[in-house]
């Protein structure tokens, strides 16, 4: 139902008469506004045939509105009920964020690392240096600290790593000051520091 | 109806500021911490006689190369072993300059690769294996080559650095790039394995020992590689064609087998390259000296 076009507030008035609780200020009210404004009569009018249709098809029970309106309100109090609980406003902020909190937390932990479940493998270098007296190897994988190897009984140098599948250069430290590449190694490379490094590429 | 609808954009708009706020202090220190430990690495530099102009320099060199998104670690590992073998700080950060440039050389190489349609899977390894062959000699329009049939055959990024380090390895062994890239192409293309590339050094060293010239065997390999013929194969039919060479061609003393081709200057020394990557003695060169055929029958008057 559209408004007035008069701007008198000829609605209100209306709706209360039609619900039966017009007061007689406003009855008088309701009167003078009919009597002055044509808009208003027309208004008026309709009105009174509206209702007078709707009570020809059938009687509203006596307090049909009073209902109605509190069903409206009981609808209403979900958003009523959170106004009065502002804490619950950020309940899913909270939660979303946690979980967000999570994730990156998750990456800031693991990150650089190799994958959790990537298995290491068994690596064994070897060098032949019988009248070495000690032989050591360093490379990548032990930030290039030596690390001193075991002579076996065949005159064999050797050392067991377990390392994470990637690329590693190393070389092997004979008596201390001597550095020498792994004449095994497929691939050897300049180490740019006068000597050869070798390379270890290890996949699964 | 517009309540409710006013109350859900509410929730999400909250929903929507609680996570970006989240996320960007979170992430803070995942985008803006190092991968490497500055302060470890100051501290080793220092205690080895690096000035602060030099240790900045090194440092400079490592947040370029993390910059780029190139694997830092490796040049870490690079100042870690000169500390280790004693070198000088000059020598340290020549050696970093050096891998930094081989490194961004490797990366260019894998984005064109990338732009070729090739799968980057492992990439940090990949770009140092790329930056090993370049060390080694090989150059990034030699690894270009072995693109076009990576992409053709959907091999991966892995596969063409390790055709580019099978190169590097050949090329110790005096085999230059230029005489080995297509070879090295087909069996990308033809779907070699690791260990089938890897067995293509023993194969060169054979046809080198047989006395195969280099344009003869970068022909037989290619097609014998094309024809999915297997590594031990492919020495056969060089074995085949040393006999047929060696029965046909008498006088070789103007067609060595040796003679490099393709212009190549680099003899093959029968040496493993620098670094004893060779297993016992390396490749032996066979003298190939012929009795010179017979005169022709001089035309009677």
């Amino acid at each position: 139902m559209s408004s007035s076009p008069c701007r008198h507030p000829i609605d209100g008035l209306l709706h209360r008469k039609a619900d039966g609780r017009l007061s007689p200020e406003e009855a008088i009210a309701l009167e003078q506004l009919i009597g002055s404004c044509s808009a208003c009569r027309e208004r008026a009018a309709l009105s009174d045939w509206v209702g007078n249709t709707l009570r020809g098809q059938r009687a509203l029970p006596v307090g049909f509105s009073d209902r109605v309106l509190r069903r409206v309100a009981a609808l209403r109090s979900p958003a009523r009920a959170r106004e009065r609980s502002p804490a619950l406003h950020w309940l899913p902020a909270t939660v979303g964020a946690l979980a967000v909190g999570l994730i990156v937390f998750s990456v800031y932990v693991f990150r650089g690392r190799a994958p959790l479940e990537a298995p290491h493998v068994q690596v064994e270098l070897k060098l032949a240096g019988d009248k070495a007296r000690t032989v050591a190897v360093a490379g990548d994988f032990n930030g290039w600290d030596a690390v001193v190897m075991k002579k076996g009984e065949d005159g064999v140098w050797k050392t067991r790593l377990s390392l994470p599948p990637g690329r590693y250069r190393y070389a092997f430290v004979v008596d201390s000051e001597k550095w020498v590449a792994d004449p095994q190694a497929a691939t050897v490379v300049d180490s740019g520091y006068g000597g050869a490094d070798s390379v270890l590429d290890i996949s699964l | 109806m517009g309540l409710i609808a006013r109350d859900v954009r509410l929730d999400l708009g909250r929903l929507g500021a609680g996570v970006i706020l989240l996320v960007l202090v979170a992430s803070g220190p995942v985008w803006g911490d190092a991968t490497f430990d500055a302060s470890d690495i100051r501290g080793r530099l220092e205690s080895r006689g690096f000035t602060p102009s030099q240790t900045q320099a090194a440092l400079a060199t490592l947040d370029r190369a993390e910059g780029h998104g190139l694997p830092a670690s490796a040049l870490v590992n690079r100042i870690r072993e000169g500390i280790a073998r004693g070198a000088q700080p000059s020598v340290i950060l020549g050696v970093l300059t050096v891998r930094l440039a081989d490194l961004e050389r490797a990366d260019e190489v894998t984005r064109r690769c990338a732009k070729e349609g090739i799968t980057v899977r492992d990439r940090d390894r990949s770009v140092m294996r790329l930056a090993d062959s370049f060390s080694m000699g090989v150059t990034p329009g030699d690894v270009v080559t072995v693109v076009p049939a990576a992409a053709r055959t959907g091999r991966d990024l892995e596969t063409v650095s390790r055709a580019a380090e099978v190169m590097g390895r050949l090329g110790q062994r005096g085999f230059p790039p230029a005489d080995t890239r297509d070879v090295l192409a087909a069996a990308t293309g033809a779907g070699w394995t690791r260990e089938q590339m890897d067995g293509l050094v023993a194969v060169y060293v054979e046809a080198q020992r047989l006395g195969v010239g280099r344009e003869r065997m970068r022909q037989i390999l290619v097609e014998g590689i094309r024809d999915r013929k297997e590594p031990s194969h492919l020495v056969e039919d060089l074995k085949e064609s040393a006999k047929a060479a060696s029965a046909s061609h008498p006088s070789a003393s103007s067609h060595s087998p040796n003679a490099p081709a393709s212009g190549s200057s680099t003899p093959p020394s029968g040496k493993g390259g620098k670094g004893g990557a060779s297993h016992g003695p390396g490749p032996k060169v066979v003298p190939h000296h012929p009795p010179p055929p017979p005169p022709p029958p001089r035309p009677r008057p």
